[in-house]
């Protein structure tokens, strides 16, 4: 249950950080936030407590007590994408305070409706 | 038959390869790389439209192992998105000069290889990879040209992008945990165990996931600018191929694998809200790039309404619409990159006597305004037509109200366009057309009259798309029996 909460918390604050902050990096480290816990959540739907790798030739390991493995694959997918998003994300913001000098997203509104 | 997973790999091992060489040599592996898949494509159509092709990958069956769905639409969009991109690699070469090139060219086959990819997988997870993959090609193609209105579209995109991927993450593991299954086909026979609350969270999800990429209105503030900043070839192909995939992705979770009939009324007034705002918002727009946005944005809206609807008239001019926009859209797109390139001037007023320039261009543009507003014989007249008629039939009248409304406004915004191409007289100079931007407009400007005065030669297509979206039955035989 605590990892249900820690990750909702986590996703919160990451969409808290999103919505009201100005500054740009501050908004990307809300998106990291966000992936974090998207990726504890996807882990913790699938714990088993004191379980372990679901190796089929122990006879003494029941499944009650397997972990299920693919969604710790899934995660590992998602980290990958994680860190390519938030790399191009650093890029662009460093080519914005180059071309601007600034990095208050409050600033930045040539492209309205 | 040559096997379709090449549509896949062989871009991937070609995007790699690009970024090694220098010179002419880039542009003809990437010219080359679209071709063959072009070709692949076309010779795999005629078989995956009457039975749909499973790709066992690497042997293991089905609802183990990851499996490619080559269905009619998929193959359709795979034809297009190779088409598109053929046509738009050949754009390219006289058009984007910004290096490095080859960087460009790879992401350019990247972005195209995850459209691909999400039009033809069977795998919920397989989607989500590809849409990353697609979205992250997109962001930095977005935000390529380094000026101002690039970089502060491509961040927008970003962070709208991303934040609406790690929502369908959520949703594909919430499908996972309630049917232990990451297969399409074997979700949709299992889904009844899934709890109805989770159900209904899990369409929210999607719904902002995918709604993003399918540029959905209250969603969708990210597509004008990105259409507007992005270098002139990657706006032609966000508009015409990159959202519809995204509208095959949503429609293929919530109708195949989630079999969810009773959103129908919601879905379709979102169609008509992104349908009537677009509309609405391309009237007082003064920017070329940034009008066409919103009218494409304003079609997607009339195509995702007419699938909502789901009589099979509708979808069946939905599905016409959708190769019917592709061809417009990439039209007036390429179009408008080569008048600003040459005028240096985004207003709409660098329209300005093009009528006494540049008879191609003129006449194409002016076809591809009357395409998009419906005017018989061209292409974009049938789809229409099919698609109010399958409204008309599944009971949904007030939207047709409201559709033929926005189509009186779009007549004003497109014939006053025209008007200045033809009736305004300027002194700017336009240079001689080059033969990259001939070419593309050509092809299309046929195709778009073959569509018209031939519309039956989409029967097959359409009769087999409309069975692979309406039909889920189908869908899990497909998979599973044969």
């Amino acid at each position: 249950m605590i990892f249900y909460i820690g990750s909702g918390l986590l996703i919160g604050i990451g969409l808290y950080g999103m919505l009201y902050k100005r500054n740009l990096i501050k908004i990307i480290i809300g998106l990291d936030f966000i992936e974090t816990g998207v990726n504890i959540l996807i882990i913790s739907l699938c714990y088993v407590k004191g379980g372990t790798a679901p190796i089929f030739s122990l006879p003494s390991l029941k499944p009650s007590q397997m972990v299920d493995p693919l969604p710790q694959a899934l995660v590992l997918t998602a980290i990958v994408i994680g860190v390519a998003v938030l790399a191009m994300a650093l890029s662009i913001v460093v080519r914005i305070y180059d071309k601007r000098k600034t990095m208050d997203i409050s600033k930045l509104k040539r492209l309205k409706w | 038959m040559v096997s379709p997973i090449l549509l896949i790999a062989l871009p991937l091992f070609f995007a790699f390869l690009i970024p090694l060489f220098k010179g002419a040599v880039k542009s003809i592996i990437l010219i080359l790389a679209f071709l063959i898949n072009l070709t692949i494509s076309i010779l795999i159509f005629p078989y995956a439209i009457h039975k749909a092709i499973i790709v066992k990958i690497a042997n293991f069956l089905p609802p183990v192992g990851i499996n490619l769905f080559v269905g009619p639409v998929g193959i359709t969009l795979s034809i297009l998105i190779s088409g598109i991109g053929l046509l738009g690699a050949i754009y390219l070469l006289k058009m984007e000069k910004t290096p490095p090139l080859n960087r460009f060219y790879a992401l350019y086959l990247l972005m195209l290889l995850g459209a691909t990819g999400m039009s033809l997988t069977g795998d919920i997870f397989n989607m989500f990879v590809f849409l990353e993959i697609t979205t992250i090609s997109a962001y930095g193609l977005t935000s390529y040209s380094k000026n101002e209105i690039g970089l502060e579209a491509g961040m927008k995109y970003l962070l709208i992008g991303s934040l609406g991927a790690n929502l369908v993450l959520v949703g594909v593991i919430l499908l996972y945990t309630t049917t232990g299954s990451l297969n399409m086909a074997d979700i949709a026979m299992r889904i009844n165990l899934v709890p109805k609350a989770v159900l209904t969270f899990a369409f929210i999800l999607f719904f902002v996931g995918f709604g993003i990429e399918a540029e959905l209105f209250p969603l969708n503030g990210w597509a004008p600018d990105a259409l507007e900043g992005a270098p002139h070839s990657i706006s032609i192909l966000l508009s015409s191929v990159i959202s519809k995939v995204g509208l095959y992705a949503f429609f293929r979770f919530i109708i195949t694998v989630m079999g969810l009939t009773n959103v129908k009324d919601i879905l379709i007034w979102f169609g008509i809200a992104t349908l009537f705002i677009g509309e609405l918002a391309a009237l007082r727009q003064k920017s070329l790039k940034r009008l066409l946005a919103y009218s494409s944005i304003a079609q997607l809206g009339f195509i995702f309404s007419a699938i909502s609807v789901g009589t099979s008239l509708a979808v069946r001019g939905a599905l016409f619409h959708i190769v019917n926009h592709a061809l417009l859209s990439g039209m007036m797109f390429l179009i408008a990159g080569s008048i600003i390139k040459d005028t240096n001037n985004w207003n709409i007023e660098s329209l300005r006597g093009l009528g006494s320039k540049s008879r191609t261009l003129a006449f194409a543009f002016t076809i591809g305004a009357l395409g998009t507003l419906g005017f018989p014989p061209l292409n974009g007249f049938w789809s229409k037509f099919m698609m109010i008629l399958g409204m008309m039939k599944g009971k949904a009248i007030i939207p047709v109200y409201f559709i033929l409304f926005a189509s009186l406004i779009e007549a004003v915004y497109y014939l006053r366009l025209v008007y200045i191409v033809y009736f305004s007289k300027s002194e700017q100079s336009i240079n001689r057309m080059p033969f990259a931007v001939a070419f593309p407009v050509i092809v299309v400007l046929i195709l778009i009259f073959l569509l018209g005065f031939f519309p039956s030669l989409m029967n097959g297509m359409l009769t087999g798309g409309v069975k692979d979206v309406l039909n889920r039955s189908w869908y899990i035989m497909s998979v599973f029996g044969g």
